[in-house]
């Protein structure tokens, strides 16, 4: 639950706050709401607005009573609310969305390469901001590497949430298996080729489209550009470390990245060289409290998490003190800059 | 589209009966200052399990007028209510991770009945939200602020003929 990154911080240092959860899901941030309320804080120190975001969203992004806005959700959205938000001038941080690029080497640990790349970016059916779509592949493991994620695809268990035997389950939405399945057809038009999934899943009822890859992609089709927040990955061959990493921070994006190789020097070089908020080596997605997490680009600004996060519910201010209270001379001067 | 009647058996199916009795009644209402209340509107919205495509139930649409509402209540509670003072406030952010923990189960069940991702996923997640709020508990009696070592012209300057001064930074608590 992101709304757990802002108010647990926002409570930690006293404030108070007002929470809008996202209109797909009201439901636990109004159970939690409950629990609060067992806590035995005082009145109005949380408060819960279920509704829209045009509506109840916008009024808060533009409200002259609030001082800081936290935004996890699409960068268009973002982009509207750091725009309402100046009237006031309130402080805001965007966690917003990503393209977020996984770089795989010929001497990776294979294995946890393809499935944690397989969870890296099907986990929550896709619809995760740092959701490693597109996977940097290098080129004498491409085929390779293409069959065994597309056979880790073949394993998925699509089907009903609640039933622990399932490993995917629907979109959260109407709109959004429309959108995704937009973009399959896109991917044909542009010439990509589905290797695995493609397509609604064979359910009558709900949103569900089937996890699907994508070979014969290049970083400059809409497909890997785009972010599709869907179950969908596209794989991209690439040369050597220097056309990863160009290719990799070819994006409007900043979120997250990944690396996959057993040569400690360049993963490290790698990690430095990718422009994303959270870099992943020999894993992905991994979020513990202590890591900043955050985005640069279009992904946002702002970092949740970790003691960075600290100064997005403080203030700060320099406080400074005279050891002796003489007025010693009356002439210093009015403005000091140092 | 979405069925309009709730049938909360058919709509959460699979779902254990502490979930469902969340579910039941009335809708879903806006906390504001410590009460549960309509939206000033009266509207409600759907929320739909997108795995079967029922409605799980309703929610208060709220709007400008109860952000209004809800603002005044945070900005009382800030301004002029206890609660800044009440600190350091750790007991509260590990009262509500112990009560994420032992309302897990029924959580990470709604959290899968609203958003349709897999059960071991929310679980996965609750266990996190819970982990946040002890993370942040931990902060609020670790938060010192930071002093910074005195500029020497600063202190030159201001107090003249001395030669020493205090300078100090520290960060104090924002209104949000």
């Amino acid at each position: 639950m992101t709304l757990s990154w802002k108010i647990a911080p926002a409570l930690a240092f006293g404030n108070t706050l007002v929470l809008k959860p996202a209109e797909q899901t009201p439901l636990v941030a109004i159970r939690l709401g409950e629990l609060i309320c067992e806590t035995g804080l005082p009145d109005g120190v949380v408060n819960i607005v279920t509704g829209f975001g045009p509506t109840a969203g916008g009024a808060i992004a533009s409200h002259p009573g609030i001082d800081k806005v936290a935004f996890t959700g699409p960068t268009e959205v973002g982009k509207l609310i750091l725009q309402a938000s100046a009237g006031n001038l309130k402080r805001v941080s965007l966690e917003l969305g990503g393209k977020s690029p996984n770089v795989i080497f010929p001497d990776a640990p294979m294995e946890q390469a393809v499935a944690l790349s397989a969870a890296g970016v099907f986990r929550n059916q896709g619809q995760v901001c740092c959701a490693a779509t597109r996977m940097f592949v290098q080129e004498r493991i491409y085929d390779e590497f293409a069959d065994r994620i597309a056979k880790k695809d073949d394993e998925i268990n699509l089907g009903a949430p609640l039933d622990r035997a399932t490993t995917m389950g629907p979109l959260v939405s109407s709109e959004q298996p429309e959108r995704v399945l937009g973009y399959l057809k896109l991917a044909n038009e542009e010439g990509a080729k589905a290797k695995a999934g493609g397509g609604r899943g064979p359910q009558e009822k709900g949103y569900f489209v089937k996890p699907t890859i994508y070979t014969e992609v290049k970083n400059e089709m809409r497909i890997a550009r785009e972010e599709i927040f869907g179950p969908v990955a596209v794989l991209i061959p690439f040369k050597d470390e220097t056309d990863a990493v160009l290719q990799g921070n070819d994006t409007t994006y900043g979120l997250g990245a990944g690396v996959w190789t057993r040569d400690v020097s360049r993963a490290h070089k790698v990690a430095r060289a990718l422009r994303a908020g959270s870099v992943w080596i020999n894993c992905y997605g991994l979020i513990d409290p202590i890591s900043p997490f955050g985005g640069y680009k279009q992904s946002g600004f702002g970092r949740e998490l970790g003691p960075q996060s600290i100064d997005l519910y403080t203030r700060q201010v320099g406080l400074r003190e005279a050891l002796t209270i003489e007025l010693v001379d009356d002439s210093f001067p009015a403005v000091i800059c140092d | 589209m979405a069925v309009a009647v709730t049938s909360i058996e058919s709509a959460a199916a699979g779902a254990s009966t502490v979930a469902r009795q969340f579910l039941q009644g009335p809708p879903k209402q806006l906390l504001i200052g410590g009460k549960w209340v309509a939206a000033k509107s009266g509207k409600t919205f759907e929320t739909i399990n997108p795995a079967n495509e029922e409605v799980l139930g309703l929610a208060a649409e709220g709007d400008k007028a109860d952000v209004d509402e809800a603002v005044i209540a945070a900005r009382n509670a800030f301004e002029t209510g206890k609660w800044p003072s009440m600190g350091p406030h750790q007991r509260y952010l590990f009262a509500i991770a112990d009560l994420i923990e032992s309302h897990g189960d029924e959580l990470a069940e709604l959290i899968t009945l609203d958003n349709g991702k897999p059960i071991a996923e929310s679980i996965a997640e609750i266990e996190g939200a819970a982990s946040s709020f002890r993370y942040y508990g931990g902060w609020a009696t670790k938060f010192y602020g930071e002093t910074n070592p005195s500029a020497p012209d600063f202190s030159t300057i201001r107090c003249g003929n001395q030669s020493v001064s205090a300078g100090r930074s520290f960060r104090g608590t924002a209104r949000s």
